[in-house]
């Protein structure tokens, strides 16, 4: 347990220690931008594995803050003002028996300059061994965004559709501390429409992720919980969430 | 024991880590060539990577509304298509490299019933494209100034009075001396002859490409006409 937690934390903190290469493409440099931004709107665990003792219900606010990235492609370099961070609402039910199933949508929000739909869901199944907590889950999330992706005041048309499946390992301390790691892998498929010169950039991707995350249950219903993900060898990403639960 | 596990997460909030590397900073990929730059000494692998994800044919995806249709870098000879069209290769791209084409945008006439019209080819690589090392432009200018030579192999000689009735299929663009006709603001209808493009590939290639004949040139004729040609801009072939 103490070995795959130093596992994960040790590749947590090696995001940004990609490896240095021998030159890049345009087609690379593109593809890892389509693969960052739809990573960052992967329906990541942003919770700890825990197990409930009867049937409730869980309305999550998710905060991601973005990661600054350098949309440098070629010698293409605009000077685009993506959002700071990405609210994302999400539900979820706790079933006594251990399943847990949970979503996410957004019916076409506007977000500083952005347009974006989103939905998503999730599929678990929690359990408990002593203070330890387990959780397999499968996830899928599809959705698009319209905006200046690639230039100032375009509107360039961008999808994507990830399915992710992860195991997480928790423990609780003092009743209200809930440590926890996971490791999952990835599958994405992107598109990129550009709307400038009428180029379509389609892109396929999978990826090994994890992360550790730490939750304070204030009391039975409130609880916060902060994340570190870390996605293959070059994206790493926080999201912090409060849960309310009925 | 229980210290450690409470000092985790107040390591997580200090060490917090948002970070994404998008390669924006890594350099081009680079084709090195050794020796002279021909189209089999590295000259289409460099094509291959930095020129043909656009120009290819069938158009690809990844080429812009406004690139040409009739221009695959995947081939050196200019050929004809399933769909009969004429493809033009890679040893049509030569002279537009030698107007400075890998340094800024070069200007082109339309066509010759509006000579008037401005067309600008825009400099290649486009911006977001795989961009040319310093080298790598050193090394397409020189071979484009060598005439875009295949390989290092010697063109055969030809027939010069063979080749002077072939030459009427050329002179409307070329001129009847090989010098070329511009217009007054110097855009080319066809360049002057340069000794050095004048190969069996490129005669070929612009007889299928702008000449109104109604089948491709076979290689002694393609040889005669060369011979023909270098008589004319007062070369030995």
């Amino acid at each position: 347990m103490r070995a795959s937690l130093a596992l994960l934390g040790a590749l947590a903190w090696s995001g940004g220690l990609a490896l240095a290469g021998d030159g890049t493409t345009f087609q690379e440099q593109a593809a890892r931008l389509q693969n960052i931004n739809a990573y960052l709107l992967d329906l990541r665990p942003a919770s700890a594995p825990d197990r409930v003792d009867k049937n409730r219900i869980e309305l999550i606010l998710d905060i991601n803050p973005q990661p600054t990235i350098d949309t440098r492609v070629g010698r293409k370099d605009e000077p685009l003002d993506p959002p700071s961070f990405v609210p994302k609402i999400r539900a979820r039910w706790l079933g006594a028996g251990g399943l847990a199933v949970g979503g996410a949508y957004a019916p076409g929000i506007e977000f500083q300059d952005y347009e974006a739909e989103y939905v998503s869901l999730e599929l678990g199944y929690r359990f408990r061994a002593g203070r330890f907590f387990y959780s397999a889950r499968a996830s899928y999330a599809d959705g698009d965004v319209t905006g200046p992706i690639t230039e100032l005041d375009a509107k360039d048309f961008f999808t994507f559709r990830n399915y992710g499946l992860d195991l997480s390992v928790g423990r609780i301390f003092f009743d209200k501390l809930h440590i926890y790691a996971f490791l999952g892998g990835n599958d994405i498929e992107t598109t990129l429409d550009i709307e400038l010169d009428g180029v379509r950039l389609e892109n396929t991707d999978e990826a090994l992720y994890g992360g550790v995350g730490a939750a304070y249950r204030l009391n039975d219903r409130i609880a916060f919980n902060f994340e570190q993900n870390v996605t293959d060898d070059y994206l790493a990403h926080l999201i912090f969430s409060v849960a309310y639960r009925f | 024991m229980m210290k450690a596990w409470i000092a985790l997460p107040a390591v997580i909030l200090l060490w917090g880590c948002s970070d994404a590397d998008t390669l924006g900073e890594e350099p081009p990929r680079e084709i090195v060539i050794q020796g002279a730059p021909t189209w089999t000494n590295q000259i289409a692998a460099l094509a291959e990577l930095k020129c043909a994800y656009c120009h290819a044919y069938p158009l690809p995806p990844l080429a812009p509304n406004d690139a040409p249709q009739d221009l695959d870098l995947t081939r050196f000879e200019t050929y004809i298509a399933a769909d009969g069209r004429v493809i033009r290769g890679a040893d049509a791209v030569g002279s537009w490299i030698v107007q400075g084409l890998l340094e800024q945008p070069v200007a082109v006439f339309a066509d010759f019933s509006n000579p008037s019209q401005t067309l600008e080819a825009r400099q290649m690589p486009l911006d977001y494209g795989t961009q040319l090392t310093a080298q790598e432009i050193i090394n397409l200018e020189l071979w484009s100034e060598e005439g875009s030579p295949r390989d290092e192999a010697p063109e055969p000689a030809g027939d010069a009075v063979a080749g002077r009735p072939l030459y009427f299929n050329c002179d409307f663009c070329h001129g009847f001396d090989g010098s070329g006709l511009s217009t007054q603001d110097g855009r080319f209808f066809g360049p002057p002859l340069r000794p050095k493009s004048v190969t069996i590939s490129k005669i070929k290639s612009m007889w299928l490409h702008r000449s109104q004949a109604p089948e491709p040139l076979s290689d002694e004729s393609a040889a005669n006409l060369r011979a023909y040609i270098l008589q004319l801009v007062g070369e030995s072939p």
